[in-house]
């Protein structure tokens, strides 16, 4: 009986996830079919995953807030080359982050990383605009207030771990750079973050 | 050095990412090291901190943005209109249920009011005896003219101290005691239907007034709710300008003005497949172009590289190469900057399309403005 009750515990939330992926399909295969609300469906249930990233990478609400928008309104323009069948989730993070990153490129944003461990990390005195507006409670505001703090190269490599679930082997690939880099800067949000959030830990 | 090489890998290590030989010198020296232990205790913290804490509230500002990609990609802003419609006769039919409900309870009142109301329901009220009556008849009691129906003539006690109890208070609003509320009347008068038809040992029907009839101004009801606007309805949301793609494939365009100058270019399929580092490392190597080529397209998610693709056990290969194949895959991408007669050169590296072929296919080719496609490829 108590086998039984585990066995349909453990087949409840790979059910639901097949269900979820199921409608997902269903919406995407609509887009292509030129659905616009069926592709609204689907912003409505990746925009918030996708800010989170993005905002990880950039740092900056109102860049991110265009960023977000730029990326789904080119997924619409891209919608009919995706694969049914995928998820759309890491297709539709792919288009962003090539946003996010050329228009740090273009901005010449990418400061060295001497130059921001110059200026120390000071998550308190972060100030997270907008984005305040969007927290429920002291802990996400902490949070995001360090992740914020954290020169990019830890940031990205922290964001693409934590918010994208990509592997360390990806995640090298991604911004070529070697595995083990990423395995020491990684290390290193890690000790910053809980450096910043250790009262709250 | 040695103590930072261990420490920088404990990240790794915590998330086994590390290969196996070195998992196994980590094991090693978690097991020795009682402050790696502790670090890694902390990331466990943290990651689930991390968990608990990175989601984002706000559900009206998402609500907007969803909106305004709605827009942007040219879905018009009626359906809030739309929005507000299915509320209001959601209302409407919220409304016609309650009133049905009322209707419905109010008729099931009358048809089980004999169950409801149990006896007082089950006779009809009957002009309870005055106290001529009861006098009369127990005057006849006394004169032994009831004689048979043993059960009348067992009037039983508590009838009878009932019908005492009545008389009183009638004497009672007689000589000037305030008279009970009117409602209380209709229970003494149900009472003494009761005493009555106890007395009579039989059930009579009540008649019950009729349930109010409930009117429902249905033509009101049917009058549509007049359209709004949208501006009416949410006026800070506003049309987005939309970001123009050039063409229907995948491309990645940093803004309008670099567009003006791009070149897409498309390799057919069974040339162009993979080679995304090799391509921007031309772009980094050259400085004229920024290619953007959207890996996802043509590779699974789990097969991010073209070597990664001989890395898997031969049938699963097979199974991708096939799917690959029968995707008719096209490889288009951006180029930035040309030369400036118009055309430029990048470099490509196809993924190998069957499994014997260890490298795939390298080579250059030249392409033409937006819409010309390669010119050659060598």
């Amino acid at each position: 009986m108590d086998d039984k009750i585990q066995e349909e515990n453990q087949a409840a939330p790979v059910s639901k996830v097949d269900a979820a992926m199921a409608a997902e399909q269903k919406l995407i295969e609509a887009a292509q079919n030129g659905d616009k609300r069926a592709f609204g469906q689907l912003v409505r249930i990746h925009q918030k995953r996708l800010f989170r990233a993005m905002y990880g990478l950039l740092g900056s609400f109102d860049q991110t807030e265009d960023i977000v928008q730029e990326a789904f309104v080119k997924a619409w323009g891209a919608i009919k080359t995706f694969r049914v069948g995928f998820a759309f989730y890491p297709w539709l993070s792919r288009i962003a982050r090539n946003l996010a990153y050329n228009h740090l490129n273009r901005e010449e944003k990418k400061e060295s990383l001497e130059k921001i461990q110059e200026k120390g990390f000071n998550p308190a005195s972060t100030e997270l605009g907008p984005l305040e507006g969007l927290m429920v409670e002291e802990g996400q505001k902490r949070f995001y207030q360090a992740l914020t703090a954290l020169p990019v190269q830890y940031r990205s490599v922290f964001v693409l771990r934590h918010f994208e679930d990509m592997d360390y082997a990806q995640i090298a690939s991604y911004l070529k750079i070697p595995p083990g880099t990423v395995d020491s800067r990684l290390h290193r949000a890690r000790k910053l973050l809980m450096e910043a959030l250790k009262d709250l830990l | 050095m040695v103590e930072s090489y261990f420490k920088d890998r404990l990240s790794g290590y915590l998330d086994k990412s590390l290969p196996p030989e070195e998992m196994a010198v980590m094991d090693e020296y978690v097991k020795k090291s009682e402050e790696a232990r502790r670090i890694l205790a902390e990331f466990r913290k943290l990651d689930e901190f991390v968990r608990e804490h990175s989601d984002l509230g706000g559900e009206d500002y998402w609500e907007r943005q969803a909106q305004k990609v709605e827009q942007a990609i040219g879905l018009e802003a009626s359906p809030k209109a739309t929005d507000i419609r299915p509320r209001r006769s959601r209302n409407r039919f919220w409304r016609g249920i309650a009133v049905a409900a009322s209707v419905g309870f109010l008729a099931f009142i009358g048809l089980h009011q004999s169950d409801i109301f149990d006896y007082q329901e089950r006779v009809r009220p009957i002009p309870a005896p005055s106290v001529m009556d009861q006098e009369k008849a127990e005057t006849a009691a006394e004169a032994g003219r009831d004689k048979a129906a043993p059960e009348e003539a067992a009037i039983d006690t508590t009838v009878a101290e009932k019908l005492e109890a009545v008389d009183a208070n009638l004497t009672k609003s007689r000589i000037g005691i305030p008279a009970p509320m009117p409602d209380q009347k209709e229970e003494e008068k149900d009472l003494r239907g009761v005493a009555a038809a106890k007395d009579e040992g039989k059930t009579v029907d009540v008649e019950l007034p009729e349930a109010p009839a409930v009117t429902v101004d249905a033509e009101k009801e049917a009058v549509p709710a007049p359209a709004m606007k949208p501006e009416e309805i949410e006026p800070q949301i506003k049309r987005q300008p939309v970001v123009a793609t050039d063409a229907d494939e995948m491309i990645v365009i940093s803004d309008s003005a670099i567009a003006e100058s791009a070149v897409t270019a498309e390799l057919e399929e069974g040339v162009g497949v993979g080679a995304v580092e090799e391509l921007h490392q031309e772009a980094v190597m050259e400085e004229d172009l920024v290619i953007d080529i959207p890996e996802h397209d043509y590779w699974p998610s789990d097969i991010p590289n073209a070597h990664r693709l001989l890395e898997l056990p031969e049938a699963e290969r097979d199974s991708v190469l096939h799917a690959q194949q029968e995707a008719r895959a096209r490889l288009s991408f951006l180029l930035t900057r040309g030369d400036d007669d118009g055309e430029g050169h990048a470099a490509y590296f196809a993924a190998p399309t069957t499994p014997q072929e260890q490298r795939g296919e390298e080579g250059v080719c030249r392409y033409g403005r937006r819409g010309a496609g390669f010119i050659d490829c060598r």
